[in-house]
């Protein structure tokens, strides 16, 4: 297959030029309240082609594998690159992927048959529901089933193939015209004992149904600045939106709040933030990536080391706007998308203490736990919903909180940080990320007490 | 691009299905061919062109039903997908309420295809990529734009199904958006972005929508805290966007009353709104992003009163939530050839109030204007808090100054019921109209 695309492109006029030919098989199943929401499955198959062409980026696709339609794809990129104006961009020198890659699997989803699936989300949903405070429930279970091509005119040879899978359990919980809403996932990259890796799904759901019968009781939170404690998902989410973003290079370019500053403090010396294509720590990380978009063979890319800015993330190009060596964050979502800077799996290093330590030696914080949406901005300004938040003081829990929402300045809130446990924990995997296409991300971390503005509700 | 007979492939697909055992099929094909120019970094990034080809199928097998797609309209891949979707069929739960609709009479709706748009050359994209950059490069030096596109396409869409839909349409769309910030030595301003987009290509005005974006991002320079308090806060169409539109689309969306996630479960007939709000869903504007002559299953798109001075009149339904509730749908079927047909609006028109912005702004004796809108919104309780982008602190009937650090918290079903005032002008908002609007009994944490 390798030596079919090098031939193809062996005919591409141009100064540079990929092909990365993506087969993808989605299959997910659904129920709600006892009823079948999904059952489908979805494939396709294509070549991106893009070339560069004295500093002029063209990209077009094709469906299909067909060498004739490659070919046309490959001419009207190079037709999209001559409308443009040359320019002086060029692609930094990157250790490409050559042979085959795949994440390490044992059990691999295919070997679970779609019938199994279905009872699985059939079960967990039913379990939901057993709750007299729960009147709806859904649960889903999907995967991407990927296999890649990449082969790119300078050298890169990959062949690619991985498989992630995801698991959700979405709760209501109501009394009278009180409503809330609990959600709890599971997702991973590898093999069917990956996703299960945190627990079982019994275990997943139990967590959901408690969280929405302790929520349904919950006050509305007072806005307020004052001391955290961030659960595993919000370091992720905080690492990924409000400060992943401001480092992926395009953004910087572009202005973003980090530019200028590699070398600089930007969190406290506790703070080592990094971004990785392997999974560290714990493996089946959801946005394992070992080779990427461009052909570049990934590695943990240190963001912020003992609270100091060390490195963007990038692509070819911005590396070599850059002069540093390329990070592997070139991504495509699918074959008709071109490879933009985007993360991986994004985290910040375990300390040594453990949570019950971290909390007794709290006087008065609240705890945060649950990922709802967030967004940041590009002066890493961001505000995320959370799920649940517990009020401790003197080291006890003593109320719990809905509705809540954090914001902050990411960099000030990391300046904030005084404590870190060793909970390590990939907490994201059910997550996605929306930069004009979407990617399959994952996010980390441990226990983390910073400060920031609870978002709160006024009488 | 090389037009196919979408009709005749759907057509022998759903014979095969037939034949292969399925009780009834649905087929909905697309293929598009879109030209996209991306700015990124304040230049032309580059220029892609995407294909759009595609064909799903549904089956309903029993009281099963099964769905599969795949990326190509070849006869070579009938097999796969109907034993596919057949498959998924039968060992699906089971559900009474499963069907495919009977036809219904579809009018052509004109004003979709402009044969302009789907011979325009590259060259012109790119020009009008260069222009909206200029647009907001040329009113300040400060402005940075972060990345944009300008996005022309050209498609046609058919569904086919056994018991005797066969619709087709040819439609084009011209689209631009651009994303950017200000920034002024150290300051950096808030995000904000616009966008237009028309069916033809006279209906876009470009220069306008990087020109709204320059004058939000540096009027937004040198923004400060006001106070916390509860009260008045003015939206932005963008903003109204952002806060009112998804728990309004998903609390009307009928499957969602059927779950018991929408918060007006039970209200139709109900005054659930200021009598100042009139809202439509529109499958049929003029010029609207949205507008079809069709829905994803084949029946035809209306001009629906979602809230006519305050009172819920209707939920949105497809075939299937229709089915379930004994009415007919409403042609709010949607989705893309990758899935089962699904529920949502079309193009969401709010009827215009009575007063200018400025009037608006002049009423107002201490609030908030909000540009855009960056936070959470709870589609089930209606609760939204989150981040204001682009804000200003009124007081007195005047803007004081911009704002930073400030949230604003409230619930929009509350909010629904205490509206101020809706400005006479609407603007769009992808395939929306929208006004600006002021509503009382916000939170607002400042400082």
């Amino acid at each position: 297959m390798i030596s079919y695309f090098k031939e193809i492109l062996s005919h591409i006029p141009a100064d540079y030029a990929e092909l990365r030919y993506h087969h993808r098989c989605t299959n997910a199943v659904g129920v709600r309240k006892g009823e079948p929401e999904t059952a489908q499955s979805n494939c396709f198959e294509g070549v991106g082609v893009r070339i560069m062409d004295t500093g002029r980026w063209g990209f077009a696709s094709t469906t299909g594998s067909e060498r004739a339609d490659i070919l046309k794809a490959a001419q009207d990129a190079c037709t999209a690159a001559k409308a443009l104006a040359k320019t002086r961009k060029t692609l930094a020198k990157a250790k490409l992927g050559k042979g085959e890659f795949r994440p390490p699997i044992s059990d691999s989803v295919e070997n679970h048959s779609f019938e199994e699936k279905l009872e699985l989300v059939k079960k967990a949903e039913a379990k939901a529901r057993r709750s007299k405070k729960i009147p709806s429930a859904s649960s889903a279970y999907n995967e991407h089933l990927d296999k890649k091509v990449i082969v790119t005119s300078d050298g890169a040879a990959a062949l690619i193939t991985d498989a992630k899978p995801e698991f959700r359990i979405s709760v209501v919980a109501q009394d009278g015209t009180n409503m809330v809403t609990a959600y709890e996932s599971y997702g991973a990259t590898g093999g069917w004992d990956d996703l299960w890796r945190y627990g079982t799904w019994e275990d997943l759901v139990e967590k959901a149904v408690k969280r929405a019968e302790r929520l349904l009781e919950a006050e509305l939170p007072e806005g307020a600045r004052m001391e955290v404690i961030l659960n595993p998902e919000l370091v992720g989410l905080i690492s990924h939106e409000a400060i992943g973003h401001t480092v992926e290079a395009d953004f910087v370019l572009s202005g973003a709040v980090t530019k200028g500053m590699i070398g600089k403090r930007v969190a406290s010396e506790l703070v080592t933030l990094a971004d990785s294509g392997p999974s560290i720590h714990i493996p089946g990380a959801a946005g394992t990536l070992l080779v990427d978009d461009e052909g570049v063979v990934t590695e943990r890319t240190e963001v912020i080391k003992n609270g100091i800015l060390k490195s963007y993330l990038h692509n070819r190009q911005s590396a070599a706007e850059f002069g540093v060596e390329p990070t592997g964050n070139a991504r495509a979502y699918e074959y008709v998308d071109e490879p933009i800077i985007r993360m991986r799996n994004t985290y910040i290093e375990p300390g040594k203490m453990s949570l019950e330590e971290l909390i007794d030696s709290t006087d008065r914080a609240i705890l945060l736990e649950g990922a709802g949406s967030g967004q940041a901005d590009a002066n890493a300004e961001f505000m995320f919903g959370v799920q649940e938040a517990t009020l401790i003081e003197k080291g006890q829990k003593t109320k719990t909180f809905r509705e809540a929402t954090i914001s902050g300045n990411a960099f000030e809130v990391l300046k904030s940080v005084d404590a870190i446990t060793k909970e390590f924990r990939w907490a994201l995997g059910s997550g996605y990320c929306g930069k004009f296409q979407m990617a399959k991300v994952d996010a980390g971390g441990a226990y983390l007490r910073c400060k920031a503005i609870i978002g709160g509700h006024h009488g | 691009m090389a037009e196919v007979n979408l009709l005749e492939i759907l057509e022998a697909l759903v014979k095969r299905a037939l034949k292969k055992g399925a009780d009834q099929a649905e087929t909905f094909a697309i293929q598009s061919l879109s030209q996209e120019v991306w700015l990124g970094n304040n230049s032309i990034k580059t220029v892609k062109s995407t294909p759009g080809l595609g064909m799903g199928l549904r089956i309903i097998k029993g009281k099963s039903q099964g769905f599969a797609s795949i990326n190509n309209l070849d006869e070579a891949s009938f097999d796969d997908l109907i034993q596919n979707a057949l498959a998924f069929a039968k060992a699906n739960l089971t559900d009474r309420y499963l069907l495919i609709p009977e036809p219904a009479d579809i009018i052509p709706l004109n004003g979709l295809y402009d044969p302009r748009l789907e011979a325009l050359p590259l060259k012109e994209t790119i020009n009008m990529a260069k222009t909206l950059l200029r647009s907001a490069k040329d009113f300040d030096k400060r402005v940075t734009v972060d990345s944009g596109t300008v996005a022309v396409s050209a498609g046609q869409k058919a569904v086919y199904n056994s018991l005797g839909i066969s619709a087709q349409e040819k439609s084009t769309g011209v689209y631009a958006m651009i994303f950017g910030m200000a920034r002024d030595k150290k300051e950096v301003s808030c995000f904000d972005y616009q966008s237009d987009a028309s069916r033809k290509l006279s209906g876009i005005r470009i220069d306008q929508t990087g020109k709204r974006l320059a004058q939000n991002v540096v009027r937004s320079l040198g923004a400060k805290p006001a106070r916390s308090f509860k009260g008045t806060v003015m939206l932005s169409p963008y903003a109204l966007e952002g806060i009112f539109l998804y728990p309004l689309i998903y609390s009307v969306n009928a499957q969602n009353v059927q779950k018991g996630v929408s918060a007006l479960a039970g209200k139709l007939g109900a005054k659930i709104a200021s009598s100042k709000l009139t809202i439509l869903d529109d499958g049929l504007l003029r010029d609207g992003l949205a507008s079809s002559a069709f829905d994803r299953e084949g029946q035809p798109h209306k001009t629906l009163k979602i809230i006519d001075k305050g009172r819920l009149k209707t939920y949105l339904y497809n075939s299937y939530a229709a089915a379930r509730d004994g009415v007919n749908t409403t042609g709010n079927a949607a989705g893309s050839y990758r899935s089962i047909p699904g529920i949502s609006a079309t193009n969401i028109v709010f009827s215009p109030g009575a007063t200018t912005k400025g009037e608006l702004i002049k009423s107002i004796k201490e609030g908030i204007l909000v540009t855009r809108f960056s936070g959470n919104v709870n589609p089930v309780s209606g609760v939204f808090s989150g981040t204001v982008k682009g804000g200003f602190y009124i007081r007195n009937g005047k803007i004081v100054h911009p704002l930073t650090n400030t949230m604003i918290a409230g619930n929009v079903f509350e909010a629904m019921t205490n509206i101020k005032g809706l400005s006479k002008k609407l603007v769009k908002v992808e395939s929306s109209l929208l006004p600006y609007m002021v509503i009382g009994g916000v939170s607002i944490t400042s400082g």
